[in-house]
């Protein structure tokens, strides 16, 4: 099985959370499950999909559930912004509905969004989320 | 003729770097109003450099874009450079141009492939081109992922990178990484020869406009860095009087200066480019050239899209080249050291967009007094109301208003521009009255 646990983010404030969730998972995954931190990729995140059996995806989320709530998404949970946004703004979404279209993402994907609210850093939502997050992330690379 | 006023009102402009608009007015069958006009507030990041050390300065700079923040890394750390006196040897120069490849690569990639191609396929964004021409989009994805590994090999990251320093780099890149890269973009060859190829072979309307050009003059070849500036008209002058001939002013309708060269519109970025210094390229991309036809300098702005394909081909193999080099003889430390001094320093590059000069003004500790930074999408700005004057009119005034805000942002497209950069972009009216 080729498989990766990718935390999404960017080095300040909370949208930290995805790095920090996967440094703190890496070393109890299982045996052949890569992790892997991106910063920011946009579109680049489909190069880090291809090939792949299956991907879980950890990033912060704004929404409107208190902080430290748990999103289990797939792809098509995702909404794309209507009209097409410039690369600059080329986020989670647009970047996997391109890879849907393109067949690069792998049979199983998991995105695994922790709400952050206004918080400034990653720690209490994270930590709120954890015993979730955990499970969640054990039960997807465990799954046969 | 026609007596309607019709005005068509872009709110949105799509697949440009940023947000602004568009307001047009036809009048009489004559375009009586181009405004483009880029609405977001002033970033004010001159005022925030005030009184930061050079070394920040360098990394606050590359915040102003996420897509070419090498160009303002390489720009700023040669203001200060020249001031410090500070002089690179050729190890350090050479590895700062093969980051700014990386760049080149990565920014133009992006463009070609998610922003322009659309319009060619009869398509809304780069997710459909994806469903009819996937091979496309998945080229466009490799070269930006190529591009972007470049930029981190000696950023750290390729999104606002921090390796780079004043006198050169914080530390040096490890052999094997660059060994490895090295044989990654010559693979790629064949594949930007393809995209040169099919880019050229795109049904670009057939346009002849006038327009002067403005680069820098490099002496390491086709242009990243210089000393000088050259034009299409002959002109030839220093970075440091760049201020004498390129003037920068204010309109209503944009949060963006607009600029003159010599009391003129120009362009600035790749065509630029291509049209000045072709010549300057190694033999087989100037081959490839000629077996697509493409005549230079060309007057067509559509070109613009061949002449980034063309960067795209020679930043490849440019950088494969200086990493073999590197590899053979690495320098021996990652940067050297200057006394920060009172004084002012100029520099410049060739963002992917086109040439991006600085300007700062320090106090004896080398700290900043005034910063002034003229990007590449400000002085564009003129030059975009000017092919869309004529681009639409020769497109047909009388299409329908639909019809024309496509082509209107098309040619908009063509010069990629950053309103990131400049300010930020685009929302078309149009009026027919």
């Amino acid at each position: 099985m080729s498989a990766r646990l990718i935390g999404i983010g960017s080095p300040f404030g909370a949208d930290r959370l995805g790095w920090w969730a996967v440094e703190r998972l890496a070393p109890r995954l299982p045996p052949g499950v890569e992790p892997l931190c991106l910063d920011r990729p946009g579109p680049a995140l489909l190069i880090h999909l291809e090939g792949l059996d299956r991907a879980c995806l950890i990033d912060a989320a704004r929404g409107e559930k208190r902080p430290g709530h748990l999103y289990r998404l797939h792809p098509e949970d995702l909404t794309t912004a209507p009209a097409a946004p410039s690369t600059h703004a080329l986020g989670l979404a647009e970047a996997l509905a391109l890879g849907a279209q393109l067949r690069l993402l792998p049979p199983r994907l998991l995105v695994l969004a922790v709400e952050t609210g206004m918080e400034d850093t990653p720690e209490r939502p994270l930590e709120r989320a954890w015993p979730a997050l955990q499970a969640a992330v054990t039960d997807f690379f465990q799954r046969p | 003729m026609s007596t309607r006023r019709i005005d068509i009102d872009v709110p949105t402009l799509a697949r440009v770097e940023g947000e602004g608009a568009l307001e047009l007015t036809v009048e009489g069958g004559r375009l009586t109003r181009v405004h483009l006009r880029i609405f977001e507030p002033p970033r004010l990041f001159e005022k925030f450099l005030e009184g930061h050390a050079p070394d920040e300065v360098v990394d606050m700079v590359a915040r102003i874009c996420g897509i070419c923040p090498v160009a303002y890394q390489v720009s700023a750390a040669r203001a200060f450079e020249g001031l410090f006196d500070i002089t690179l040897p050729h190890g350090l120069a050479r590895l700062r141009r093969i980051m700014y490849c990386g760049e080149w690569i990565q920014s133009h990639a992006l463009h070609i492939h998610l922003l322009a191609a659309p319009d060619f396929y009869g398509v809304a964004d780069a997710t459909e081109l994806a469903r009819v021409q996937p091979e496309v989009v998945k080229r466009g994805l490799r070269l930006q992922a190529l591009g972007n590994r470049l930029i981190a090999l000696f950023g750290g990251r390729s999104v606002h990178p921090v390796g780079m320093r004043v006198g050169g780099f914080h530390r040096l890149p490890e052999p094997a990484d660059c060994a490895r890269l090295a044989a990654e973009l010559r693979a790629a060859l064949p594949e930007a020869d393809d995209l040169v190829r099919w880019a050229a072979a795109l049904p670009f309307p057939e346009r002849r406009q006038d327009f002067p050009c403005l680069a820098l003059d490099d002496p390491e070849g086709y242009p990243i860095t210089g000393i000088e500036c050259v034009t299409s008209d002959g002109k030839r002058f220093a970075v440091e009087d760049f201020e004498a001939h390129v003037k920068e002013f204010q309109v209503p309708h944009s949060t963006a200066f607009h600029a003159h060269l010599d009391g003129r519109p120009y362009l600035v970025g790749p065509l630029a480019r291509l049209n000045l210094h072709h010549a300057r390229l190694p033999e087989p991309v100037q081959a490839l050239i000629d077996e697509t036809g493409l005549a230079l300098p060309s007057a067509n702005p559509y070109h613009s899209i061949v002449a980034r394909a063309v960067e795209i081909r020679h930043a490849l193999s440019e950088a494969a080249r200086l990493l073999e080099e590197h590899l053979l003889d690495p320098p021996r430390r990652a940067y050297e050291d200057g006394m920060p001094c009172a004084g002012t320093g100029f520099g410049a590059s060739e963002a992917p967009r086109g040439l991006l000069w600085h300007r700062y003004d320090t106090n004896p500790h080398g700290l900043v007094l005034r910063a002034r930074i003229i990007p590449p999408t400000a002085q564009n700005q003129e030059r975009m109301e000017d092919d869309l004057r004529q681009s639409l009119t020769e497109f047909g005034l009388d299409q329908p208003a639909e019809a024309l805000r496509a082509h209107a942002e098309q040619v908009v497209r063509n010069y990629d521009p950053c309103i990131s950069c400049a300010t930020h972009f685009l929302d078309l009216r149009i009026e027919r009255r």
